[in-house]
């Protein structure tokens, strides 16, 4: 039985240094870091060791757990449909003349482009209960106004908004991958009289496992860490229900200067995307290969 | 394929170059002025202040004919994100050598150990001159953490101009008027009939934890309090559960503009601004936006506001909402602090402070100041002087060392009361139990 | 016709009803996304106090070059954006350097450590920003970056995002073709210059956007750790000005920012050519 054993590539090492060095002293450092905070309570100036205490408080604190089921709620549902969305978009605009092609790559990319400030403004007004653009339309219709951003629905309209600031990028990393797949696969399975949905599911979705692997990861760290539309539209309310864990960070952060609880969500949003992540990995299949 | 991998090696030099452009070099006594964009049309120095930052650098440069050894650097912060810089300069060891800010934040950050206390650095007499009121409020663990340099007082504010215009104008008195609840009531009732849809007699906002003082006016106005004679938290009483019933009313009678769950301060300064909106809290500088406001032709005029003290139930003294803006020193380098104590010393001379409150519409801190009158003949300003020197300052935890945690507690709770999730009694017997919690009694 | 290509044109009926919903779905949602951009130029187009009229006008009336007039004359906004340019472009030209040597090197080589760096670098991307700000900002205060144009590009460039993209992509490049080229005599520097980046066009491309676009918009991190207002990128240069105590300058806010969205716009449309459809072997096999 031959085995082929692979050999270890030395040249490696000069590939990666430069990233790797970069990657140690300004972001992993700045991580020790923080894990180290977590430890303590420090506010601006002074630190005191409190051990797990921090954490102790974080899971004792109902907000908490009810932030934690928002950004669930968020990534369950916002991740799913930003990838499917993205891919089926992808392949059908790559199906398009490239004129049209590039209309649609231009005009689903914008959000990224523009600032997220800018954008919160906008959505803002359009929900606005007494002026925007969406109450205007119901009641051109006939139908009562709605406090979007103050009622039951609130966090699933957030979701509207987060899902076009994510849906650009989403849409042009497929339309990269796309591009990379060589015409003469997809020619020969027609020839060979393959439907298209199946050479959709068939041919290409497996040749983009690593894009999809790559999109679902990215997009949920992306989700989990949204923050503007949220402090912009409802600052977490009413009544702290559409608060997540990113915007509690924050507030513990930079409105209460509570570093090491502040740092010790952090600790704990990490531990859950990992987990989601890793859960992502096992539900893909092994032969990801990452 | 040589070609370009110099080309990528002559852009990254060139970077790298570029970058020593950034760099600062050091010489004599260089103190660090942070502040936010405050003043601007001076009084007396127009010429010189036509922009937010200009008054600053006025100071700077006349400081520096005095005091050629110190060199002040300036930088003004914005308010998007600006009290971010200074949270993360102070934590990150780099603080500002002072900053000009207010007491909800300063009192925070000389809590934390990012201020020196004052009392060794300012001059005695201008120490002395501080006014009472002041003093104590910015009397922190028996020092002075900070020097006042002026207060705005909030009033309740009515768009005259609106009212009016829908004639209804006759339920507004002079300005300066004591009123009680149903005075008021009656004239949101009276205007909501004349207004047009889409134009509220009146507005709150519980959106965000900005704008607290205005419900503690009215809680204030019903005879409820914060912290009782003992400093403790003394919300949940018969006397706040009617102030909320009654708020509470405003919203259901669709006295106010509706979605005060997630209406924020700026929101309703917008509305102010623009004629949808009746009243809120406010005093003479939104005047001046509005004023600015018809000479742009944005709305109609002219503009005319009315600015009454809260309304109280009858036999009850109103109280104001009172907030400072003063001056604290961060460095840690006595030489340091006695450079920055020096230019406070300058700043703060009547010559120049008094034309700077007049310029921000607030109230001076100091007893020399007070005694000038710099709004004799401002109708406004002298309302604003008069009800700042007859009614007390009521304590809405500004110095407290949990302000923010506090007023974002408020703001949380009456979202829930606002929204329909809980009751007027629910409301503040919760208040009560999260701000006990986080005062920690 | 414009839309159509000589594919639809063999498909069945089904399909082509599915082209039709799909197409009407995806204009309904470029609409969607349409609509901040023109109400961007629009408050960038009007005066200012135009943006806070409630209700706020629909139509473009009263347009006006005030805002971009105030933006050029009272602002140093030239200056801002020269600064954006240079941070924006050293991390995006940094990036995609050293990305693509680490992508290929994880996509395609075996090392010793590989797997457990690669989840070191993955796992760290997971940690909120805002955890990281004030850390960060102590470190670069201690390498002596603060005010620093690397201190403003370097935390990007250190950021595993691009290393991430380029190795999902480059591994899925075919391996004989590689090793048919190392026979042919080629050393590793070759074989990846050579070879790897013309092949990875379209994810070079999409990295360099990416990159360009984030570190442009970012703002926290810009505004942390520049003092001089002369060092500022343009979102934060604009914020110092569009800010005062009791409004927001709107019209200034949307013509800064029409302004910063000129030259994203321009690198998406540079880099077009290389999200061409299909790239082929055979062009290069040669």
């Amino acid at each position: 039985m031959k085995r082929k054993t692979k050999k270890i590539d030395i040249s490696a090492y000069f590939f990666i240094t430069p990233s790797v060095v970069m990657f140690l002293f300004f972001v992993l450092y700045p991580i020790i870091l923080s894990f180290i905070i977590s430890f303590q309570k420090k506010d601006l100036v002074k630190g005191i060791w409190v051990g797990v205490a921090n954490y102790k408080d974080i899971f004792a604190d109902p907000f908490f757990w009810l932030a934690l089921k928002n950004t669930i709620i968020f990534v369950v549902v916002l991740v799913p449909v930003l990838t499917f969305l993205g891919f089926i978009a992808a392949l059908k605009i790559n199906k398009l003349s490239s004129l049209t092609r590039a209309f649609f790559r231009a005009v689903f990319y914008l959000p990224v482009v523009l600032s997220g400030v800018v954008i919160s403004m906008i959505w803002k007004w359009i929900f606005d209960p007494s002026y925007g653009i969406l109450n205007y339309l119901l009641e051109l219709a006939g139908m009562r106004s709605v406090i979007w951003m103050a009622s039951a629905g609130t966090l699933y309209y957030l979701m509207i908004v987060v899902f076009t600031f994510n849906f650009g990028t989403v849409l042009i990393v497929y339309l990269a991958a796309v591009a990379g797949i060589p015409e003469e696969i997809i020619e020969a399975a027609r020839i060979d009289g393959a439907k298209s949905s199946a050479i959709t599911w068939k041919i290409i979705a497996p040749l983009l496992k690593p894009t999809t692997f790559f999109i679902m990861v990215t997009q949920t760290i992306a989700v989990f860490q949204t923050w503007v539309v949220i402090q912009m539209l409802t600052n977490g309310g009413p009544a702290r229900s559409t608060e997540t864990l990113v915007f509690q960070i924050y507030r513990e952060a930079f409105s209460f200067n509570q570093f090491g609880r502040a740092s010790a969500l952090g600790m704990v949003l990490l531990f859950i995307i990992v987990l989601i992540t890793l859960f992502q990995k096992l539900y893909a299949g092994k032969d990801i290969n990452y | 394929m040589r070609k370009i991998r110099l080309t990528l090696l002559l852009a990254l030099c060139i970077m790298v170059s570029v970058a020593g452009l950034g760099a600062q070099t050091a010489s004599k006594i260089r103190i660090s002025y942070w502040f936010f964009p405050i003043f601007v049309t001076v009084p007396g120095y127009e010429s010189n202040t036509a922009n937010f930052g200009d008054w600053e650098n006025f100071m700077i440069e006349e400081f520096k004919k005095v005091h050629p050894e110190i060199e002040i650097v300036p930088e003004m912060q914005t308010w998007a994100g600006g009290v971010d810089k200074i949270n993360v300069a102070i934590a990150g060891g780099n603080p500002p050598d002072i900053v000009f800010d207010y007491l909800g934040r300063t009192g925070g950050w000389f809590l934390q150990g990012a201020g020196v206390p004052i009392d060794n650095l300012i001059s005695k007499n201008v120490l002395d001159d501080i006014l009472p009121t002041f003093k104590d409020l910015y009397t922190i663990n028996g020092k002075l953490h900070g020097y006042p340099a002026m207060a705005w007082i909030q009033m309740q504010l009515f768009n005259k101009f609106l009212y009016n215009k829908y004639g209804v104008g006759n339920y507004l008195p002079a300005n300066g008027t004591s009123q009680t609840i149903d005075d008021f009531k009656a004239r949101l009732i009276a205007a909501k009939r004349a207004f047009p849809k889409g134009v509220a007699p009146y507005s709150l906002a519980c959106g965000s934890e900005q704008g607290d003082y205005v419900w503690w006016e009215f809680i204030w106005g019903f005879g409820g309090t914060l912290f009782d004679q003992n400093g403790k938290i003394a919300v949940n009483t018969p006397e706040t559960v009617e102030a909320f019933k009654f708020l509470l009313s405003l919203d259901k009678e669709g006295l106010i503009t509706p979605g005060v769950a997630n209406l924020k301060s700026g929101d309703i300064l917008n509305l102010i601004y623009s004629n949808k909106s009746g009243g809120w809290a406010g005093n003479k500088g939104n005047y001046s936006a509005l004023v600015s406001a018809v000479k742009q032709g944005t709305i109609e005029g002219p503009a005319e506001i009315s600015l009454y003290p809260f309304p109280t139930k009858p036999g009850i003294t109103p109280k104001s909402a009172v907030g400072p803006t003063g001056f604290i020193i961060m460095s840690k380098d006595p030489a340091k602090q006695k450079a920055a104590a020096t230019f406070i010393e300058f700043c703060l001379q009547p010559k120049y402070m008094a034309a700077a409150i007049k310029a921000a519409g607030q109230l001076p801190a100091t007893k020399s100041i007070a005694s000038m009158n710099i709004y004799k003949g401002d109708p406004l300003g002298e309302v604003m002087q008069e009800v700042a020197s007859k009614y007390p300052a009521g304590n809405f935890g500004l110095s407290n060392p949990n302000y923010n945690k506090i007023r974002t507690e408020l703001s949380a709770q009456l979202q829930a009361m606002f929204s329909g999730l809980k009751s007027p009694e629910k409301t503040a017997a919760d208040l009560e139990a999260a701000l006990k919690k986080i005062i920690g009694e | 016709m414009l839309i159509i290509n000589n594919e639809l044109k063999r498909s069945s009926v089904s399909e082509k009803l599915s082209f039709v919903i799909s197409m009407v779905f995806l204009f309904l949602l470029a609409f969607f996304f349409l609509f901040p951009l023109y109400w961007m130029l629009k408050g960038a187009l009007q005066p200012s106090f135009m943006a806070i009229q409630l209700p706020p006008s629909f139509l473009p009336i009263k347009m006006t070059f005030s805002n971009f007039q105030k933006l050029f004359t009272k602002t140093p906004a030239i200056r801002w954006f020269l600064n954006s340019v240079i941070v924006s472009g050293s991390s995006t030209l940094l990036t995609v350097i050293f990305s693509s040597l680490a992508g290929y090197a994880f996509g395609k080589k075996t090392f010793w450590g590989k797997n457990f760096l690669f989840w070191i670098l993955l796992t760290a991307m997971m940690v909120p920003k805002q955890v990281m700000l004030i850390p960060l900002y102590v470190l670069m205060n201690n390498y002596h970056l603060y005010n620093t144009y690397p201190g403003q590009f370097l935390p990007m460039v250190a950021w595993p995002f691009g290393l991430f993209m380029m190795k999902q992509y480059m591994q899925t490049l075919p391996n004989d073709f590689l090793q048919s080229a190392k026979i042919d005599g080629a050393n590793e520097w070759l074989l990846f210059w050579k070879i790897v980046v013309p092949l990875s066009k379209p994810v070079i491309a999409t990295t360099a956007i990416l990159t360009f676009v984030n570190t442009w918009n970012d703002y926290m991190w810009q505004l942390v750790i520049v003092k001089d207002i002369n060092m500022a990128t343009l979102p934060v240069g604009i914020a110092k000005f569009a800010y005062s105590e009791m409004s927001v300058d709107y019209g200034l806010l949307m013509a800064g920012a029409t302004f910063g969205a000129i030259p994203m716009i321009a690198i998406f449309i540079l880099f077009q050519k290389y999200f061409v459809k299909g790239i082929t072997m055979g062009s290069i096999k040669g």
